[in-house]
Order: C-alpha cells, then sequence, then structure tokens
C-alpha cells in the first residue's frame, strides 16, 4: 500500500480514536441530539451532520497549519485550549441548552415579526451545528491533546501534508457523531411517520437536546471550573 | 413568565460566579493525595531529595529517570496511564529501582516549580518521558507518546514502556 494513503488512513484512525475515547463523551452526546434533533427533515440533519464535520476540520486544519508553520508552539497552544476552552464551554452549553428549551426567546414582538425570526433561527441553527463542531474540536482533553499534538501533527510534519492530514484526521473525529445522529433521526423518523407524530416529537427532541446541553455545561463547570473529581 | 425570568437570573448568576471563579489564579495545586515530588531535570542526582529512601550512591554515573507529568486534574485515561506505567516500571526493574539506577517520578507541572518541564520536554498534555543521565548532566530524553495510543491493551503498553526503559538502562 502506498505510505502516504497508509498515514492518511492512520490519521482518520486517529480522528476516530480521538472520538471513541472516553472524555470527548459528554460533547459528542450534545452534539449528536443538536444534529439529530430535526427529527422531521432527515435532509436538514444530514446538512447539520456536514456542517459540524466541516466546522471541526476547520479548527484542525487552522491548528495544523499555524503548527507546521511555526507561528504557534506546541505545548503554549495545547496548554491554553485545555485550560481556557474548557473552562468557557460550560458557561456557553447551559446558555444555548436555555435557549432551545425556550427559557431565552429572540421574538420580541408581534407575530409576523417573530415568524421571520423564528424562521431565521432555524437557519442559524443549522449553521450553529458548524460553529458545535468548531467549538467542540477547539476544546482539548488530554487524549485528544495527546493525538492531535503528539501523533497527528508528527504524520503532517514527516509527510509534509499540513492540510490533508489535519482534514482527515478533523472527518476521523467527526464521522462516530455523524453516523449516530443520522441513524438515531433516521429511526426516529420513520416511527414518528409511521404514527404520525412528527412535529411533536420534533418538540421534544429540541427540549431533550436543550436539557442535554444544560447538563453537560454543568458537567462541565463542575469539572473543569469548579474542579469537582466526577 | 415569571418562572422563566428567575430560571435566566439564576443560569445568568451561575455563570457569572462560574466564570470569575475560572479567571482567578489557579492556586489549587496538589489536589491529588499522592506524594509529588518538585524535581529539576537537569540537576540529576539531586533530583530525588523527595524519595523516601536514599537512593543515591557516588558510584552511580548512568541513571534513567521516568517522569510522569500530570496536572491538577485527574481524568480516568490519565490514571489508567500512571497506573500502568508505573506497573510496567516496578515489575520489569525492580533491581533498577533499588540499585538506584532507574528511577520513578510523579510531578505535578500545574505547580509553579514544576511548570518548567512543559517548556523543557515540549509537554502537551500527561505523558511519560524517559530521561537519561550520565554524571549529572542529561544527555537524551523521550516522551513516551505512544502511551495512548496502546491505552487499550494493557499488554501491549506495559511490553512499550518495559522496552523503551530498558533500551535507555542499556546505553552506557
Amino acid at each position: 500500500m502506498d505510505p502516504f494513503l497508509l498515514a492518511a488512513a492512520s490519521a482518520c484512525w486517529l480522528g476516530i480514536l480521538t472520538s471513541i475515547s472516553p472524555c470527548p463523551l459528554a460533547t459528542n452526546i450534545a452534539a449528536i441530539s443538536y444534529i439529530g434533533k430535526r427529527v422531521g427533515t432527515p435532509g436538514k440533519v444530514f446538512l447539520s451532520g456536514i456542517l459540524y464535520t466541516l466546522g471541526r476540520m476547520l479548527t484542525y486544519l487552522i491548528l495544523g497549519v499555524l503548527i507546521v508553520a511555526g507561528m504557534l508552539s506546541i505545548p503554549d497552544l495545547a496548554y491554553f485550549l485545555q485550560k481556557y476552552m474548557n473552562t468557557f464551554l460550560g458557561p456557553i452549553l447551559i446558555l444555548v441548552g436555555a435557549f432551545l428549551l425556550g427559557l431565552i426567546r429572540l421574538n420580541f414582538s408581534g407575530s409576523g415579526i417573530s415568524e421571520r425570526i423564528q424562521n431565521r433561527a432555524d437557519r442559524y441553527g443549522i449553521w450553529g451545528a458548524g460553529l458545535l463542531g468548531f467549538l467542540f474540536a477547539l476544546s482539548f482533553c488530554p487524549i485528544s491533546a495527546a493525538l492531535f499534538f503528539g501523533s497527528l501533527i508528527p504524520l503532517a510534519v514527516q509527510y509534509e501534508s499540513e492540510f490533508l492530514m489535519p482534514t482527515i484526521y478533523g472527518i476521523g473525529t467527526a464521522l462516530p457523531v455523524f453516523a449516530f445522529a443520522v441513524l438515531i433521526a433516521l429511526g426516529t423518523h420513520s416511527i414518528g411517520r409511521a404514527f404520525n407524530k412528527l412535529t411533536q416529537i420534533e418538540l421534544w427532541a429540541r427540549r431533550i437536546t436543550g436539557v442535554i446541553f444544560v447538563v453537560v455545561g454543568f458537567y462541565y463547570l463542575l469539572v473543569y471550573v469548579f474542579h469537582v473529581d466526577l | 413568565m415569571k418562572f422563566q425570568s428567575i430560571v435566566i437570573a439564576i443560569l445568568v448568576v451561575f455563570v457569572s460566579v462560574a466564570d470569575l471563579w475560572a479567571l482567578k489564579p489557579d492556586k489549587q495545586a496538589g489536589t491529588s493525595t499522592e506524594k509529588e515530588t518538585s524535581a529539576t531535570v537537569l540537576d540529576s542526582n539531586a533530583a530525588s531529595t523527595d524519595s523516601t529512601e536514599p537512593k543515591k550512591t557516588p558510584e552511580i554515573t548512568h541513571k534513567v529517570v521516568a517522569y510522569y507529568f500530570h496536572g491538577n486534574r485527574r481524568c480516568v485515561s490519565c490514571r489508567k496511564i500512571e497506573a500502568y506505567s508505573r506497573e510496567a516500571i516496578e515489575s520489569g526493574f525492580a533491581e533498577e529501582l533499588k540499585a538506584g539506577k532507574l528511577e520513578w517520578l510523579v510531578i505535578n507541572t500545574d505547580e509553579s516549580e514544576n511548570k518548567h518541564f512543559i517548556k523543557d520536554y515540549q509537554l502537551y498534555t500527561k505523558s511519560l518521558v524517559i530521561s537519561d543521565i550520565e554524571n549529572g548532566k542529561q544527555t537524551r530524553w523521550k516522551n513516551l507518546d505512544k502511551v495512548w495510543e496502546l491505552l487499550r491493551n494493557k499488554e501491549d503498553f506495559i511490553r512499550y514502556v518495559q522496552r523503551e526503559t530498558r533500551a535507555f538502562l542499556e546505553e552506557d
């Protein structure tokens, strides 16, 4: 097998390994529920999944290029991201969760305007999946830091591939989440259609996602801000 | 509506408190109960001043130190890496440990006196580093970065750590 192809396959495997390790489990659950929550329209689930993947790819691509170009030192960057990103993820997740639960609303006035805002929020919701991917990829935990900075970057340097390797790694990290989200959404979709209850299920999916975000947010606050050993 | 306002108010207060907490200088070093040392890298024979038994003998000119570096937050995988590494070292090199040719040190890099290790060994996460010391000077070191990939296979993990450590010990 071509060594470059083998390296690309390793990059993808490193990504999958990152994603299935226990430490990003909480954010993965949040991502799965966020991507899969539009059970009524599988197309949107698919699009959210693609955007989530693109978001993760973008993070690793930017970091990879900056590191390989020698513009950022690995220890500084790794410790900065591990310390601060996880700290701020908690509050962000709680706020997004509160928004999904309808505790924070965007509509301030009349029905026509509120409908327009609702549509816009819907569109932003899909783009939000991309933002979520970008953000979640930035919040490194020990194992993702080890695999990205310690295994993937040396691979990218060795094969002079600071664009392709981080991109493939990004796809690998998103793959399990994407697959789960699509499977769950498709399953729920067919059940919902069989019982003619799609709208109701979608409403509940949104609420459940909101609750998951708040719970994961509090988990991150307790672990990374209040240093509770969970 | 009232209920929503109350929930939002609680959330805002909680998030603000959390952020203020997060931004305050990190002083809670040493949350772990384990004995941790604050050794310096290049000061070899004096490095283990915190050890329970005086291992150094003047005749030893070549010595290998196995460092496990961690921070205040100890994750499940990180504890596993530490336990496996310790087991690999203790089960494979009991003689060398006794003779002072090999030393096992657990170091918290979140403690200010240990922060230099991050730059010295270009650390990016919890790591196992093997350092070779000849006549008080570090001659080479290696970050055993495969430990994270081998975490799911204890046998391979232990074999890998022992092989790398042995290579350092045999070099004289």
